[in-house]
């Protein structure tokens, strides 16, 4: 295998990279999705 | 090009040394009016007391007891909402005969703070003398040294974890691919570490809180559990802790992703980083939700103002931990050429977060103190001065560093022998700044744990003595006049006597017209006045029950001498329980 593919990463990293991103990104997301309906709660 | 915006930065930092920043104020549910009026004298007896607040308070936590005379409860059901008023609690009361009572009360404010009073009513026509009720304490503070200390260490936790991360994604991210041989694992243990103190901290502190003021004991958890979903309060702690949660995995998730020996950052190290802030920010609501930002009008600036300024207030205090850490992990020969990559980037971020805050604080102030006196006069404002006086200090330390340590970290590529003299001067002032920041977010704990002044005292105008508490015997001067006051037993929902002796030239002035007016300032009341008779040449008095709680009341005196100008005497009294 020549030098400059060895580092590249399988496709199962990339998909776990990408797997990962999302699952921050969804994160985020709930995140604020909790903190609008406290704050709807809150002002009622 | 550097100097340039750090001479700004400069200037700047000089103009707002002196400015206010507070903290999030949270202002506690005040008593609005009371159905019956405190002192009134009903003809009919009422078939409910009805207590409406500022704000929303939680009738599952509420005390409202109406006793008697003898002390007998005449309440005949715990305290509900009533069905159009949610901001009012009431109980039914069985039928009232001639007499006089008590209310006493105690409610949870929506940001789990006790406030708690009381105050008389009669029911007539011929209630007889008014007598000596015993009444429980009517002091309560949520600021004891525990709560305090919870508190703080749950702020102190948040805010050093979003500013740690927001430090070890962004600010120092470049590090590696700038300076080889260094690593950013330290701060990313320092971020480990906060998340991990405030999700410990959260649940304690919220279990604390709502044992203190459900009356039970911390360990009773069987008891205290339940009651968290209950409170604005409690849902608003519970959630905090699920948002740390996701923030821990969110930012493991972005610094596992990201690859910072690289310059380029990869686009799924991107997106995670977007999802790791978004979390971080998300969760800095929850003190502004929980809190009495969300009880205010209009909310949505109130807790916009509030959120920003936690906001800004992370970047900094977690960008200071960060560089004490990074320089402690740094190897010492990488240290001042990593510091010089650093250090600039932070002081830029640093300074616009300190611009915010201190914006932010002067919006807060402006919307919370009534006037400028009241820094000095009232508790909350003894708590917003020491926060003020650290945050100063903090930020002649960090002139300081823009003054002396950065230029000589820059300066060490062509000059290598004052870098290590600017290293060691910016470790002792970052930490200098670290210790009187994590100060000043104590004292905003202590800050948001005390109601804010009552409005009334703007309006109170030149207090000429403050008396209390005990027994009062003032003699003031107005002009020609002498004004002699004496309030007895000066205590809060019993009747107190009143009197007055005016004199000119040492005669007593006969035939006045004066006016006693009450006025609570420590809680938003409506005001009280009472004609004084005149009881013997020149002495003005009555008995009344007209200090219905305990606390600081603004007594205005108006006297009217016949045939000349009115005048006004105005004390503040603070009657005792």
């Amino acid at each position: 295998m020549p030098a400059a593919r060895r580092n590249e990463p399988t496709q199962q990293e990339v998909f776990l990279r990408l797997a990962g991103a999302l699952v921050a990104l969804v994160a985020g997301a709930a995140a604020w999705v909790i903190v609008i309906l406290l704050l709807r709660d809150a002002v009622g | 090009m550097r100097r340039s915006p750090r001479g700004t930065m400069l200037c700047g930092l000089a103009a707002v040394v002196f400015l206010a920043a507070p903290a999030s104020a949270w202002a506690h549910a005040a008593l609005l009016r009371t159905s019956p009026s405190a002192s009134v004298t009903l003809n009919q007896p009422p078939a409910m007391v009805t207590l409406t607040y500022s704000e929303r308070v939680e009738a599952r936590f509420s005390v409202v007891s109406v006793t008697d005379a003898g002390g007998h409860q005449q309440a005949t059901a715990p305290p509900s909402h009533p069905p159009t008023n949610p901001d009012g609690v009431a109980v039914p009361v069985r039928h009232l005969p001639e007499g006089w009572y008590l209310v006493f009360w105690r409610v949870i404010s929506a940001d789990g703070h006790p406030v708690r009073g009381a105050f008389t009513f009669a029911v007539g026509p011929n209630p007889g003398p008014a007598p000596q009720f015993v009444i429980p304490s009517t002091s309560e503070t949520a600021a004891t040294p525990p709560l305090l200390i919870a508190r703080w260490l749950v702020f102190l936790s948040l805010a050093t974890a979003v500013g740690l991360l927001v430090m070890r994604l962004v600010l120092a991210r470049s590090l590696p691919s700038r300076v080889p041989g260094t690593s950013l694992r330290a701060l990313s243990g320092a971020l480990a570490v906060s998340i991990g103190v405030a999700l410990v901290a959260t649940p304690i502190y919220a279990v604390m809180a709502t044992a203190k003021f459900a009356l039970r004991s911390s360990f009773d958890l069987g008891g205290v559990v339940p009651l968290l979903r209950v409170t604005t309060f409690g849902r608003g702690y519970l959630d905090l802790e699920l948002l740390l949660a996701l923030l821990a995995l969110a930012a493991w998730l972005a610094i596992k992703l990201d690859r910072p020996e690289r310059r380029e950052r990869p686009t799924v190290a991107i997106l995670a980083l977007l999802g790791a802030v978004a979390t971080g920010l998300a969760a800095l609501v929850v003190p502004s939700a929980a809190g009495h930002a969300a009880q205010a009008s209009p909310w949505e600036t109130t807790v916009f103002f509030d959120w920003l300024h936690l906001v800004s207030g992370s970047v900094w205090v977690g960008g200071l931990v960060g560089l004490v850490v990074l320089w402690l992990s740094l190897p010492g020969r990488r240290r001042v050429e990593s510091l010089a990559v650093v250090v600039p980037r932070f002081a830029l971020t640093a300074f616009t977060a300190v611009s915010v805050l201190i914006a932010t604080g002067i919006a807060e102030a402006l919307k919370w103190l009534p006037t400028l006196g009241s820094l000095l006069d009232t508790a909350y404002g003894h708590a917003l001065d020491v926060k003020l006086v650290l945050l100063a200090a903090a930020l002649v330390l960090a002139a300081g560093n823009l003054v002396f340590a950065l230029p000589r970290l820059i300066d060490a590529r062509t000059r290598p022998e004052i870098g290590p003299t600017g290293a060691t001067v910016l470790l002792r002032l970052v930490a200098g700044q670290v210790l009187l920041v994590v100060g000043a977010l104590f004292a905003a704990g202590v800050l948001s744990s005390l109601p804010p002044p009552a409005k009334a005292l703007a309006n109170l105008g030149a207090v000429a003595a403050r008396v209390g508490p005990g027994p009062v015997k003032s003699t003031l001067e107005s002009g020609p006049y002498r004004v002699t006051v004496n309030v007895s037993p000066n205590r809060a929902a019993v009747p107190n006597s009143f009197s007055i002796r005016v004199t000119k030239d040492g005669k007593p002035v006969r035939g006045a017209n004066v006016t006693a007016r009450f006025t609570m300032l420590d809680m938003e009341m409506s005001q009280l006045a009472y004609h004084l008779p005149e009881r013997s040449p020149g002495v003005f008095g009555r008995s009344a029950p007209a200090l219905v709680m305990v606390g600081r009341w603004g007594l205005g005196l108006e006297i009217v001498p016949p045939g000349s100008t009115p005048f006004n005497v105005t004390l503040v009294d603070h009657a005792g329980g």
